[in-house]
């Protein structure tokens, strides 16, 4: 790939958002938790990130760069708008491509709602690290907070989703939690 | 709730691993929906004015860029 020193002319820069946009578009809607606010904050990212590209050095994380831009637009329009985006978008799996059996319906609705009740730094802090890719280090990089801040928001995002989810794993090892550790054992072991 | 034997722990994180795969396959599925048109016309627009900004013709490679 050739590289040019004047930063005008990226070919790979619009390669490489391309690229990320899937992504990057998951975590917008995953973090708003509706499609129209999600596509207009992707919009607004793409804009300023365009506008921006210049202070992109190529070879580092676009990726990372291209998230801080989307979540910082999201928690500074939070902050305008004085509440929360409380509202999810309905019909949300007619909009999925897969067919909805193949993966369970009710699966996916219940894994957005449960989204949906947490607080957005902890629903922040679980999708970088638990879905979108990222690491720690990377996340509190996106998010301009210390690494020790996301293990915990992330954490407690955890712990909040398994009592918001329902877990059929969990219940397919029976209500009796010591036959389950000898399961669970026997498998690890 | 305090007194956690080994046991117990074990099971949470069992029911960790399910949390975290259900997440996963949640985000994979929204991942795997087809880019809006508006985004992609977009960045056409964007390169399109850039080019036409510089003023010194199309930059090789730009045909490639679809």
């Amino acid at each position: 790939m050739i590289s040019n020193s004047t930063g005008a002319e990226h070919p790979t820069f619009k390669r490489e958002l391309l690229a990320t946009l899937p992504n990057l578009r998951a975590f917008a809607i995953s973090l708003c938790g509706r499609h129209d606010v999600a596509d207009d904050l992707v919009q607004d990212t793409i804009l300023k990130a365009w506008a921006k590209q210049e202070s992109f050095e190529p070879g580092t994380n676009m990726k990372a760069w291209l998230f801080t831009i989307l979540r910082n637009q999201f928690f500074s329009q939070m902050r305008k708008s004085g509440r929360e985006l409380q509202d999810t978008d309905g019909a949300f799996t007619s909009r999925l491509s897969v067919h909805p059996a193949q993966v369970g319906q009710l699966d996916l609705e219940d894994c957005k709602s449960a989204l949906a009740k947490l607080p957005e730094d902890q629903r922040e802090a679980i999708l970088l690290v638990g879905a979108s890719g990222f690491s720690y280090e990377e996340a509190a990089e996106v998010c301009g907070c210390a690494i020790g801040t996301i293990k915990s928001r992330a954490s407690r995002a955890r712990n909040r989703l398994q009592e918001l989810m329902s877990v059929e794993d969990y219940h397919e090892f029976g209500p009796d939690s010591s036959s389950a550790a000898v399961v669970t054992k026997a498998i690890a072991s | 709730m305090q007194g956690h034997t080994g046991n117990q722990d074990q099971d949470k994180s069992a029911v960790t691993d399910a949390v975290s795969m259900k997440l996963r396959r949640y985000y994979a599925t929204v991942m795997e929906e087809a880019i809006p048109d508006r985004f992609l016309d977009l960045l056409e627009q964007l390169d399109a004015a850039d080019n036409e900004q510089r003023g010194k013709g199309v930059p090789k490679g730009a045909a490639d860029d679809k």
